[in-house]
């Protein structure tokens, strides 16, 4: 429980950046999933955090999982446990496209991501309110045990965060990094320390 | 007139040798007489001649030969002369025996072959003189030897006579000379001048002479070396002396022959002996001459004999022809008579009276008279049948004017039925003409339309070749555009592999962010440059999508390129087709234009052969119609002439009317 208390603590710390912060922290910008599951699509991975970015490697399935657990992963001849993060949220499996990558957090964890955009740096804080409403929906039947779904907010859920430099126009696919409207924050720490994050077996 | 005149002059000249001629001649006819008579003439000319020519060719060549023969004496005459100089050593000795040799030679040939002796032409000898002249050439040969071998030895005989002249002429001032220089040499010198003066007698000259005159000649100049006058004679021997041969049988040989050659008494006998032989022979005998004035005479008599013959025939005739031309004049008298009194009978006759009978009598006219009187009474029997005659062609041309004058009218109208069917035959000719030209013209057409048929399937032929050129250039461009396709195919897998590196490269420089971040404050530089080469990554990842993306394009629209190209070219080749088929049209059209052509042709030709007849026929009835004219004409011609022939028959019978039958 202690512990528990720790990573809640760190998760706190975490959602209390200041604006300064958060303009001068470098952001690794990932998308995993639709909108309509808890933190969205677009999500902000601080580089304290993270582990190694990497191409889909051959994954081997494990017999007797929950659905969202894709399996076990040999980077480098450590073992890492593969989650689908968008599955793991309630949403569909991620397609093992070219443009799929695992996001090593922890020591032997990965995150199974439809693709990765890059660096974001300069952003701000947006403001939540509505996000959360959406989440606190989205959040309904799924066995978060770190999570408030009345108010739609759960540890490994960050802040939420925008562009100042957004401008993109409605309807203009062009553009190489199409810049959502928010990011949620990835808090790796908080989601390692979720119960339901652990419950692999079925 | 004459004829008295001639027949004493007759008797007198005749009597003499007439006499005697007719005792041999008179039984023969006159031309016999003539005949041998001028036989005996012209055997008595010709031996005449014959004899004078003998005698006369006797003559010129006893002259030839006497003259030759008298050429051989003097040439003999000569040797004797000539030798002696000869062996003497003096060079005209020499000459004048080869002159002499040779013209002897020449008289010698000239005798016994026949040639010219100075101009005169001499005839080959023969007969009995031949004999002589063979003797005086088997001598002349022996001699000839002689005077050769003397000829032989011309050259030491000229330095030995130099020699023993030089010795005569030089003897006595060199035996001074000699006698001036003393010693041996006065002897030595002596030895020398008497063997030179002995030398002409000396019968026993040999080879030791020689040698000793030599040896003597050498010693002495050895020794008279310092007289000058002395040395130069003895130089001068010495040098004849070595001229001589060292064997002197030749010589004395020569000496011998010279001696032979000098006796010319035999050779002398010979040539008086041919001489004489000539004379004999050439000489004409006197019975010769006799003969000919014999046969000279008798030519002669034989002339005057003819002359005489000839006289007496002619007198004879002229007699004969006198008593002929009195017995005609007499006849001619008594006829001259006989028919005047025919003629006064006859005057009534010639008023027209042919009643009138002639007296017959036994006269000469008698005949005539019986002959005049059938003949009047013919004459009676003619006249009737004349005044008949006359009659019946008076009725006769009546009926032919009015036939003539009928001929004429149908003539006239046969002449405008013609006209008219001329101009029927010249007006079709004229249409014939003008179908000629539209046949021709027609024709013209025709070929025209050939040539454009075969300029248009030239056309086609060009057209084939060019879509083929140009099928064959689409099929050569579609091949480059799927080559271009499979090129951008390939492009499009480098690309792939771009993108699939850059994608590594976004992920490495993520990676290398995050790194540069958990190192912290020191890694902030780091951070910065793995950030751009990300960015970049990232840019280029966005490139390679375009790239791919256009890469797709370009395959897409290559293999519409290909499709249409192959659409094209399938539509080519139906044009090639389509063009085939027009050219083949045109061959068909080119070869029933050319068959439309010959035809028309064809027509063209047969119109021209129907106008051209058509032409003929045309001139044909032209002839006829100048030949109605004609035969108008003389149709009128013929009308005419039948009044003048009742005219005549008139006048015919008025003539007759004088007539009293």
């Amino acid at each position: 429980m202690k512990e528990a208390v720790g990573v809640a603590a760190t998760a706190q710390a975490v959602n209390a950046l200041s604006d300064q912060d958060v303009a001068r922290i470098t952001w690794l910008d990932i998308e995993s999933g639709s909108d309509d599951l808890p933190g969205g699509a677009r999500w902000l991975v601080n580089l304290d955090g993270s582990g190694e970015v990497l191409p889909l490697p051959s994954i081997s399935v494990v017999p007797l999982m929950q659905p969202w657990f894709a399996g076990v992963a040999n980077i480098r001849g450590t073992l890492f446990s593969v989650v689908d993060f968008s599955a793991w949220r309630g949403g569909e499996p991620t397609p093992r496209t070219a443009q799929a990558r695992l996001l090593l957090i922890g020591q032997h964890s990965a995150l199974l991501l439809r693709r990765t955009w890059g660096l974001q740096t300069g952003l701000a804080l947006a403001g939540k309110e509505e996000k959360s409403a959406a989440d606190a929906q989205a959040m309904q039947g799924k066995p978060f045990a770190t999570a408030d779904k009345a108010n739609g907010t759960a540890a490994w859920l960050g802040q939420r965060l925008s562009s100042p430099a957004r401008q993109v126009a409605p309807g203009d696919g062009a553009a190489p990094n199409p810049l959502p409207a928010q990011w949620t924050c990835l808090v790796s720490s908080a989601l390692l320390a979720e119960p339901a994050f652990m419950e692999v077996m079925r | 007139m004459k004829t008295p005149a001639f027949n004493p002059l007759r008797k007198r000249s005749t009597e003499p040798s007439g006499s005697l001629v007719h005792k041999v001649f008179g039984h023969l006819a006159l031309d016999t007489q003539f005949r041998v008579l001028g036989i005996v003439f012209l055997a008595s000319v010709l031996l005449t001649t014959a004899l004078m020519y003998v005698y006369s060719q006797n003559r010129n060549r006893s002259a030839a030969y006497v003259m030759a023969a008298s050429h051989l004496r003097p040439l003999v005459q000569m040797f004797p002369q000539a030798t002696q100089n000869a062996l003497r050593g003096d060079a005209s000795g020499f000459q004048s025996l080869s002159e002499t040799r040779v013209a002897m030679h020449a008289v010698l040939t000239s005798l016994t072959r026949g040639g010219r002796i100075e101009g005169v032409p001499v005839a080959a000898t023969g007969g009995k003189v031949a004999g002589a002249l063979a003797r005086l050439q088997q001598l002349w040969d022996a001699h000839d030897a002689h005077i050769g071998l003397v000829l032989a030895q011309k050259t030491p005989l000229l330095a030995l006579g130099q020699l023993v002249a030089e010795g005569l002429i030089s003897g006595p001032r060199m035996m001074n000379e000699a006698e001036a220089i003393g010693g041996q040499v006065p002897a030595v010198t002596a030895s020398i001048l008497y063997t030179l003066a002995r030398w002409p007698q000396m019968a026993d000259v040999d080879e030791n002479t020689l040698r000793l005159l030599r040896a003597d000649i050498k010693l002495a100049s050895l020794l008279s070396a310092n007289s000058e006058v002395l040395s130069q004679r003895l130089v001068f021997m010495q040098a004849r002396a070595d001229a001589l041969p060292d064997d002197a049988t030749h010589l004395l040989a020569a000496r011998q022959a010279a001696a032979k050659a000098a006796d010319i008494d035999a050779l002398a006998q010979a040539v008086d002996a041919l001489l004489a032989g000539y004379q004999r022979e050439f000489t004409t005998s006197p019975f010769m001459l006799l003969a000919a004035a014999l046969l000279g005479s008798l030519a002669l008599l034989s002339l005057v004999l003819m002359v005489r013959l000839y006289q007496r025939d002619s007198v004879r005739r002229r007699a004969e022809s006198d008593r002929k031309r009195r017995l005609a004049e007499a006849e001619q008298e008594a006829t001259q008579n006989a028919i005047l009194r025919l003629l006064n009978e006859m005057s009534d006759l010639a008023d027209g009276d042919l009643t009138v009978r002639a007296t017959v009598n036994e006269d000469i006219t008698g005949a005539i008279a019986d002959s005049v009187n059938y003949a009047i009474e013919e004459l009676a029997v003619l006249v009737r049948r004349l005044n008949d005659a006359s009659e019946r062609v008076t009725q006769t041309t009546g009926g032919a004017q009015k036939i003539s004058r009928e001929l004429l009218d149908a003539a006239h109208a046969q002449a405008n039925e013609i006209r008219a069917a001329s101009a029927v035959v010249l007006s079709t000719v004229q249409s014939m003409e003008e179908v000629l030209v539209s046949a021709q013209a027609s024709a013209d057409v025709a070929r025209a339309s050939v040539a454009a048929a075969q300029n248009g399937a030239q056309a086609v032929a060009a057209s084939i070749v060019g879509m083929n050129e140009i099928r064959g250039q689409i099929q050569e461009t579609s091949k480059r555009i799927k080559r271009l396709g499979e090129s951008s195919q390939e492009i499009g897998e480098i690309v792939e592999m771009i993108s699939d590196i850059t994608e590594q490269t976004n992920v490495l420089a993520l990676n290398a962010s995050i790194q540069a971040a958990s190192a912290g404050g020191a890694g902030r530089g780091f951070s910065l440059v793995a950030e751009e080469v990300q960015r970049l990554a990232e840019r280029s990842g966005e490139a390679t999508r375009q790239i791919s993306l256009l890469v797709k394009t370009i395959q897409a629209d290559t293999q519409g390129a290909v499709a249409a190209m192959e659409y094209s070219t399938q539509g080519v080749v139906a044009g090639a087709r389509l063009s085939d088929a027009a050219g083949q049209s045109l061959t068909e059209i080119s070869t029933v234009s050319q068959d439309l052509a010959q035809r028309v042709e064809a027509i063209a030709e047969a119109t021209k052969r129907q106008a051209q007849s058509s032409t003929q026929v045309a001139t044909s009835m032209q002839h006829i119609l100048e030949i109605t004219d004609q035969t108008t004409l003389r149709t009128g011609q013929t009308a005419l002439a039948v009044s003048a022939l009742a005219q005549l028959a008139v006048e015919l019978k008025g003539s007759v009317a004088g007539f009293k039958v």
